[in-house]
C-alpha cells in the first residue's frame, strides 16, 4: 500500500490507491518506509503474518530496527506512518509499536493502534468497503491530525461522495489472480485546495458552484516505482472503474467537459421551447405538452415550464455521458418515418459553418 | 438502359424530389406544434434522448436537375439526401438550438398573422439569443434549416425575402386596391420589387412589350431605362443587381407564365460570374435549398459572348482571377449546364480572359442598345 505523504496536504479529500495484494504490502510496507527516511534496513523473511494474525493467538510480525540518531522524528513518524494504515479499516488487525532504546536501559515506548471501532464491520466485508469506511473516517478527521474529527468542514458524512472500483487480472501461469481496489472520495467545496496533481489528475477548472472539470490522464495516476506493468494496468483499470461508479451514483458530478459544454446549451434551449409552448392560442396542444411534461395545469405558472424541460434536458445529457465508454444509443428523429423510408440517407455530419453553397449562390 | 437509371434521365416526379410546401400560417404552426410534440414525446419516453433533426442535404452532392419533357425549362432541385442536426455534438450544438429559436420566433409571427424580413429577424434574435445568433448569414442558413425541416417555404414561415430587384419598361402593374403603375414611366429608378411573395402573387400584369430582358448590373439597368431603350425594342426590363433573389425570380416567373410568348434573354458580363447568375435566374440554387426548382425560367443569353469580343478593344479584357476559375469549375461541374453555355465557358477559361458590358460603351453610349437591337433581330442568343 502507498499513502502519499505529502503532509501538507489538506485532508479533507484524498484518494487512496489500494492494493489488495495484502502479502505483499505487509512484508514490504516497513521496507519501503525506511527507505524514505535513508536508513539502512533488511528484512528476514517473515513468518506469513496474516493467518497468523487471525488465525492463531501468535503475535504478528516483528521488525526490528536498529539505527543511530534521530529515534524521536523517527518514531513520531512511525507512529503517523501507522494511523495511516488505520484507514484501510481492517477488522482485526492491531499493530504495536514497542521501542526499547539500548542507550537508556529500562526505556520503554509502546503504542497499539486499533482499526476503527466506532464502525465495526462484519469479517466478511470486503476489502474495499473497509476501505470505504475507513477512508471516510479519515476525512472527516481534521488536517492531518487523524485523530480529531472536524465539525466545521463536514457536519456528516453526507455531502461525501464516494466511488469504488475494483479490476482483476485473470490467473495464469504468469499472475497469480492479482486484485486492485480504488476508492475515490471527492468533496466539490475544496477541490481546488487539493494537490490533484499527487494523484495524477489534472483539475481542469471548475464552473460555478458544484459543478467542475475533472481532466485526468491514465498515464500519470499514482502507479509507484516498483509496479509491474500488469499491476499499472490495473489500477488504471480500478481507478476509472471508481470513478465510473462516483459518476453513477452522483448524477451532475464528475461530468466530462463535452457534457459539460452541451449542459451549457440547456436553458437556452429550455427558454425557447417553453417560450414557444406558452405563447401558443390552441389549448389543446398546450395541455398535451404540459401532460408529457407531466405537469399539472394548475402548477404551470413562471417559470415552471422551462425548468421542467431543463431539467429533463440535462438529465439526459447526463445519462448519456455516464454511458461513455458503452455503445451510445441510437437517437431518434424528430419526424421519423422520414427518414427510415429514405434509400438515400446519408448519416452525413453537418456542422458548423460547413454549408456548402455553389458559386450560383 | 443503363441511362434510364441515372438521376437526370428519370422524370421530374421520378426523382425524389424533397420540396418546400407553400401553405398557410395555421398549417406551418400545426407543423411546428407537431414537431414540439415528437421531441417532448421523446424527451419524455422511457428510454429519453433529445431527438436529432433530420434537414435535407443542401450540398452540392444532393443536387439533381429537372429536364421539362415537351419545354426547355430545366431546374435544380434537392433529393432525398438527409443530414442531422445534433445537441450532442459539441461543434454542432449550436446550430442545433438555432433552428429551435428561429422556429419559435417564426410560430409567434404566424401567430399575429404578421410578416418580417430576414434582416428584422436578424435583429430580433441578436437582441433575444446573443450567444447563438451573431451575422445575417447564420440566420439566413437556419431559415433554411428550418424550411427543410419543415418543408414549408420560408414565405410561408413569415419571411419577406427583401428583394433587390427593379423592373422598368412595358409592364403596368397593379397591386391589389391600388393604382396602376406603368413601369415605363419610373424612370431609371424603375419600380421595386417588393419581398412579399403574396404580394407579388396578386400583382395583375399587362404587357405590349415583346421580349424581357434580364440585366445582371444595376448601373447597366438605370443607363437602358434612362434611354428608355424599351421604346426602340418593346421589351420589359428586370435586374436583381446581381444574384437574384427569391422575390425577383418570383415577378419574372409569373411574368413567364403571363407572357408565356416573351423571350427572356441575360445581358450579363462575359466572365464565370455573369454565367452563373444567368443560370441562377434560369434553375435556381442551392442556397435557395428547397424552393430552388419552383421558378426556374427558360432563360437565353444575348450577351456578352465570344464572338462579341471583337467589338471591344483589347485593352478592356481582363485577366481572369482565381475567384473567376473557382465559378467556372463549379459551373462545368454541373450536369445542367447546356452545351452551348459550356463551349462559352470553355472559352473563357481557355482565354483566360474576361469583359464586361461597360467596355461596349467604347463606341459612344448609345452603343450598348444598337447592339442589343442588333442580336435580338438576328436572334443570336443562345
Amino acid at each position: 500500500m502507498e499513502v502519499s505523504s505529502a503532509s501538507n496536504l489538506c485532508l479533507h479529500s484524498l484518494i487512496l490507491v489500494l492494493e489488495a495484494a495484502w502479502r505483499s504490502f505487509r512484508t514490504s510496507t516497513a521496507a519501503v518506509f525506511l527507505r524514505n527516511f535513508g536508513m539502512e534496513c533488511s528484512l528476514s523473511k517473515l513468518p506469513n503474518p496474516y493467518s497468523a494474525a487471525f488465525q492463531s493467538q501468535e503475535r504478528g510480525t516483528e521488525v526490528c530496527l536498529s539505527i543511530s540518531e534521530s529515534i524521536d522524528v523517527l518514531v513520531s513518524e512511525i507512529n503517523h506512518f501507522f494511523q495511516k494504515m488505520l484507514i484501510l479499516n481492517v477488522p482485526n488487525i492491531a499493530i504495536e509499536l514497542v521501542i526499547e532504546r539500548e542507550d537508556i536501559p529500562g526505556s520503554r515506548y509502546e503504542n497499539v493502534f486499533l482499526a476503527n471501532r466506532s464502525n465495526p464491520g462484519p469479517l466478511s466485508t470486503s476489502n474495499v468497503e473497509c476501505l470505504k469506511s475507513g477512508l471516510k473516517d479519515y476525512v472527516l478527521k481534521h488536517g492531518n491530525s487523524l485523530t480529531q474529527k472536524c465539525n466545521t468542514c463536514f457536519a456528516t458524512s453526507k455531502h461525501l461522495k464516494v466511488g469504488t472500483g475494483m479490476a482483476c487480472s485473470t490467473e495464469s501461469h504468469k499472475s497469480s489472480g492479482l486484485m486492485m481496489e480504488v476508492v475515490i472520495i471527492i468533496t466539490l467545496n475544496v477541490l481546488s485546495t487539493i494537490e490533484w496533481q499527487n494523484y495524477g489528475l489534472t483539475l481542469g477548472k471548475i464552473v460555478d458552484q458544484g459543478e467542475c472539470v475533472l481532466e485526468w490522464e491514465h498515464s500519470t495516476l499514482p502507479l509507484g516505482r516498483h509496479k509491474t506493468q500488469l499491476e499499472q494496468h490495473l489500477i488504471k483499470k480500478a481507478v476509472k472503474a471508481a470513478l465510473n461508479n462516483l459518476k453513477e451514483k452522483h448524477p451532475g458530478i464528475l461530468l466530462s467537459a463535452h457534457a459539460v459544454k452541451i449542459c451549457s446549451h440547456a436553458p437556452g434551449l429550455a427558454r425557447s421551447l417553453a417560450s414557444l409552448i406558452l405563447s401558443s392560442n390552441d389549448p389543446d396542444f398546450q395541455g398535451e405538452c404540459f401532460s408529457l411534461l407531466g405537469l399539472q395545469s394548475r402548477e404551470i405558472r413562471g417559470d415552471t415550464v422551462e425548468d421542467c424541460i431543463q431539467a429533463k434536458i440535462i438529465s439526459v445529457i447526463e445519462m448519456n455521458d455516464r454511458k461513455s465508454g458503452q455503445r451510445k444509443t441510437v437517437v431518434p428523429f424528430l419526424f421519423e418515418d422520414d427518414c427510415h423510408q429514405d434509400s438515400n440517407y446519408q448519416d452525413k455530419e453537418y456542422e458548423e459553418g460547413e454549408d456548402e453553397f455553389s458559386y450560383w449562390d | 438502359m443503363e441511362d434510364l437509371c441515372k438521376p437526370s434521365m428519370k422524370f421530374f416526379t421520378d426523382q425524389e424530389i424533397c420540396y418546400a410546401d407553400i401553405l398557410t400560417p395555421s398549417e406551418v404552426r400545426a407543423r411546428i406544434e407537431v414537431a414540439m410534440l415528437n421531441f417532448l414525446k421523446i424527451l419524455t419516453s422511457p428510454d429519453p434522448a433529445i431527438s436529432d433533426l433530420p434537414l435535407v442535404n443542401r450540398k452540392t452532392s444532393n443536387r439533381r436537375v429537372s429536364r421539362g419533357v415537351l419545354t426547355d425549362d430545366s431546374s435544380i432541385f434537392l433529393s432525398r439526401s438527409f443530414c442531422t442536426r445534433s445537441l450532442m455534438r459539441a461543434n454542432a450544438a449550436k446550430a442545433f438550438i438555432r433552428v429551435w429559436k428561429v422556429m419559435e420566433m417564426c410560430f409567434k409571427i404566424l401567430l399575429q398573422e404578421k410578416r418580417t424580413t430576414q434582416r428584422e429577424l436578424f435583429y430580433k434574435l441578436l437582441c433575444d439569443s446573443p450567444d447563438y445568433f451573431s451575422s445575417q448569414l447564420q440566420v439566413n442558413r437556419t431559415i433554411q434549416d428550418v424550411v427543410s425541416l419543415l418543408r414549408c417555404s420560408r414565405y410561408s414561415l413569415g419571411i419577406m425575402a427583401s428583394s433587390r430587384g427593379i423592373v422598368a419598361g412595358r409592364l403596368l402593374l397593379q397591386e391589389p386596391d391600388k393604382e396602376v403603375v406603368d413601369c415605363s414611366e419610373c424612370g431609371s429608378s424603375g419600380y421595386a420589387i417588393s419581398g412579399d411573395l403574396n404580394l407579388l402573387d396578386r400583382l395583375v400584369m399587362k404587357t405590349d412589350a415583346r421580349y424581357i430582358i434580364i440585366v445582371e448590373k444595376h448601373a447597366i439597368f438605370q443607363r437602358l431605362a434612362e434611354d428608355r431603350v424599351f421604346n426602340q425594342i418593346p421589351s420589359i426590363l428586370i435586374t436583381a443587381k446581381g444574384y437574384p433573389d427569391i422575390a425577383t425570380r418570383f415577378l419574372l416567373h409569373r411574368m413567364s407564365q403571363n407572357f408565356p410568348e416573351l423571350p427572356i434573354m441575360a445581358l450579363v458580363d462575359w466572365n464565370p460570374a455573369g454565367l452563373a447568375i444567368l443560370c441562377t435566374f434560369k434553375f435556381g440554387s442551392i442556397g435557395m435549398g428547397l424552393e430552388a426548382y419552383r421558378y426556374s425560367c427558360n432563360v437565353k443569353w444575348l450577351g456578352l459572348r465570344g464572338h462579341d469580343l471583337q467589338l471591344i478593344p483589347e485593352e478592356s479584357l481582363v485577366p481572369l482571377k482565381p475567384r473567376d476559375l473557382q465559378i467556372a469549375e463549379s459551373l462545368m461541374s454541373s450536369e445542367i449546364l447546356q452545351e452551348k453555355h459550356r463551349e462559352e465557358l470553355a472559352l473563357m477559361v481557355q482565354s483566360g480572359k474576361r469583359a464586361e458590358i461597360e467596355a461596349l460603351y467604347f463606341h459612344g453610349y448609345d452603343n450598348l442598345g444598337k447592339y442589343m437591337a442588333k442580336k435580338i433581330v438576328q436572334a443570336n442568343y443562345i
